[in-house]
């Protein structure tokens, strides 16, 4: 039978749970290599299939779409184990494995049903690595995670109710012509997920909150899951068009403003994602194949860029721009790692970014799309900015604070050049990636002017950044974003409905005592009431029962035994 | 940063503009065949993204580090 990766995982993760040491740290590695071999072998067609009633269920379909995501998300599971390696808490690791594992789940899925579920799998697995946090941040932010992803699993539950319901296919494929209630609400659900505004906040929330080691595996999985729903289920939409191109200036406002390093990149997902989900809009050929060409090279490259980040908090402690500075003399081996990340996602040529974002810019502009491809340039230009200048400019450069970094584990240095080579190495071969796209590309990258026009690009931004060097260091402040809504006004509304249930409630216990003090006056001498009809007198009338008042005097008793006493003598004399 | 660095910057950003001479443009949009444009693109798409991000910030956006905390509590 073939092995499906997912299940790889499933029993990596018990056997990391049986473990200590070493042991498990080989375990671990093992176990994500081993799904990677299996993802990269698996051959093409239907292999777990099962009919349930009139359902058929296929658990791992293999066609090249889900063959090229799942290719990605086994080798960053793997890179990500060992940058992970040293990580001593085993419901990380296995929370971590059953995360991909719920990923896989949803890629290699053939029919809407199985994709569900390992939809909702993997949410919950996220949560339980946002928590790895284990702060009091981490934990409220997971709450607001899991508020959000509840919101979107239930759109996508209501939508797949619909759709099954109206007699639509169980087959996990495009909608086609159908644009109804059930599109609707599951493009809802994949909207949450794939982080487009205003649906979006969660993640600038969360992932900085998780570990270090855990934010890493979350920047991979989550939103590429719901790249790949959309290229398979709503390619070719002028909405997403737009939402990607509006995505990816979005996240480029934002990291102008943001002060913490791990916060500052993943607004970069979102800002990166926007492509992806603009070249599904597009959904021409060339636009469908950059976006997943696109997925795989930003997991890379953001994989990569959150490894130096945790690789620099590891060492000072720190994550804010405001309290870091200077430490790229102590740790140069991070600094160049990170910056092979921060030249891919600047889309510097030689690098991955360059030939996969380029294919859905260039297929914007074929289109005729003009503007959409200068907005995107213009995110690009954004990008550059903040990754490949701002951020380590304040981090590694800059003015010093003093700062002593610790040496850094090894394993993590090591993740790290495994995932700079293979950004470099797909910079250098882009054709090995291209074959393995789902549709084939005649698409060349290196041509001259293209070249010419990304250096242009890349040193017209660093002139700015010079010029503007002085207004673009950290400032010590949070920016309000779409969460706002469900952190001040909801808050506020649940305490003010606190506040009336409570007044409502004393008002009901004001009324009842009334209500039973009245009754308990009429029910000890109903007199009362009587008296009060005959005399219409009021006073007295709630006055406490005196049984004194109503006793017959003492005297006629003695009349009556007197009485009694005089006729038993007559009797009797 | 000094200001010979940025000379430096200004010198090899200009350098790749001339590159534009020698290339043969592919897109079909007049900005596709305006030599250097998109170096001038990058410099002020750059000084824009970063001036109006930060005046929106100062309007609007930007509050006080713990700004939620401080009221969920």
């Amino acid at each position: 039978m073939t092995p499906h990766p997912a299940l790889i995982l499933f029993a990596t993760a018990v056997l990391v749970g049986l473990s200590r040491g070493r042991v498990r740290a080989g375990l671990l590695l093992a176990g994500t290599i081993a799904a990677l071999v299996a993802a990269v072998t698996l051959p093409h067609g239907v292999h777990w299939g099962y009919a349930v009633g009139d359902y058929q269920l296929q658990l791992l379909r293999v066609d090249p779409l889900s063959h090229f995501f799942g290719l990605i998300f086994t080798l960053i599971m793997a890179v990500g184990a060992l940058y992970a390696l040293h990580a001593t808490r085993a419901g990380e690791h296995g929370a971590t494995l059953v995360y991909a594992g719920g990923a896989l789940g949803v890629v290699y899925a053939g029919d809407w049903v199985s994709a569900f579920v390992w939809w909702e799998l993997m949410s919950i697995a996220s949560l339980v690595v946002v928590w790895s946090g284990d702060t009091d941040r981490a934990r409220a932010a997971g709450f607001r995670y899991l508020f959000v992803h509840v919101a979107g699993g239930s759109l996508f539950f209501a939508g797949l109710a619909v759709h099954l319901s109206g007699g639509g296919p169980l087959e996990f494929g495009p909608f086609g012509e159908t644009h109804g209630w059930a599109y609707g609400l599951i493009l809802l659900a994949v909207a949450v997920n794939a982080a487009i505004p205003p649906f979006h906040a969660w993640l600038a929330d969360a992932y900085p909150e998780a570990s270090i080691t855990g934010t890493v595996f979350l920047s991979a999985f989550t939103t590429k899951t719901a790249v790949y729903v959309l290229i398979r289920v709503f390619p070719n939409s002028d909405l997403l068009l737009w939402a990607g191109v509006l995505m990816a200036l979005y996240g480029v406002v934002y990291a102008v403003l943001e002060n913490d390093i791990r916060r500052l990149l993943g607004y970069h997902i979102i800002s990166q994602v926007g492509y992806m989900v603009a070249g599904v809009g597009l959904g021409t050929p060339l636009a469908l194949a950059g976006a997943a060409a696109h997925a795989f090279c930003h997991i890379l490259y953001k994989a990569l860029l959150l490894m130096g980040a945790g690789a620099v908090m590891t060492a000072t402690g720190r994550r804010k721009l405001t309290e870091l500075g200077g430490v790229g003399r102590q740790m140069p081996v991070v600094v160049a790692l990170y910056f092979v990340g921060a030249f891919s996602i600047s889309g510097v040529p030689l690098f991955n970014g360059f030939i996969s974002k380029s294919m859905i810019i260039t297929a914007a502009g074929d289109e005729g799309h003009g503007i959409a491809e200068l907005l995107l340039t213009l995110a690009s230009v954004g990008t550059f900015l903040h990754t490949g200048l701002k951020l380590p400019y304040f981090t590694f450069f800059g003015p010093s604070r003093g700062l002593r970094p610790t040496p850094v584990p090894a394993n993590m240095i090591a993740a790290m050049v495994v995932a700079s080579i293979c950004c470099i190495g797909l910079g250098l071969a882009p054709g090995w990636l291209y074959a393995r796209l789902a549709t084939t590309v005649d698409y060349h990258p290196y041509t001259l002017d293209h070249v010419a026009g990304s250096l242009q690009l890349l040193g017209g931004t660093a002139l700015g950044f010079w010029w503007l060097l002085g207004t673009l260091k950290g400032e010590a402040t949070e920016s309000l974003d779409t969460d706002w809504f469900y952190r001040k006004p909801v808050p506020e509304v649940m305490a003010w409905l606190v506040r009336a249930a409570a007044a409502t409630g004393r008002l009901a216990h004001a009324a009842a005592r009334w209500v039973v003090q009245t009754a308990a006056g009429y029910a000890a001498n109903p007199l009362i009431g009587v008296g009060r009809l005959v005399t219409g007198a009021s006073d007295g009338a709630l006055s406490p029962y005196d049984e004194n008042r109503y006793r017959f005097p003492i005297g006629v008793t003695v009349l009556w035994v007197v009485l009694a006493v005089g006729l038993l003598s007559l009797l009797i004399g | 940063m000094t200001a010979g660095r940025g000379a430096l910057i200004a010198t090899a950003a200009a350098a790749t503009g001339a590159l534009d001479l020698l290339a043969h443009p592919h897109g079909d949009t007049w900005w596709h065949h305006l030599a250097g444009f998109d170096l001038v693109y990058g410099f002020l798409g750059c000084a824009a993204i970063v001036i109006g991000s930060k005046a929106l910030g100062k309007v609007w956006l930007q509050r006080r580090e713990r700004f939620y905390e401080d009221t969920e509590e």
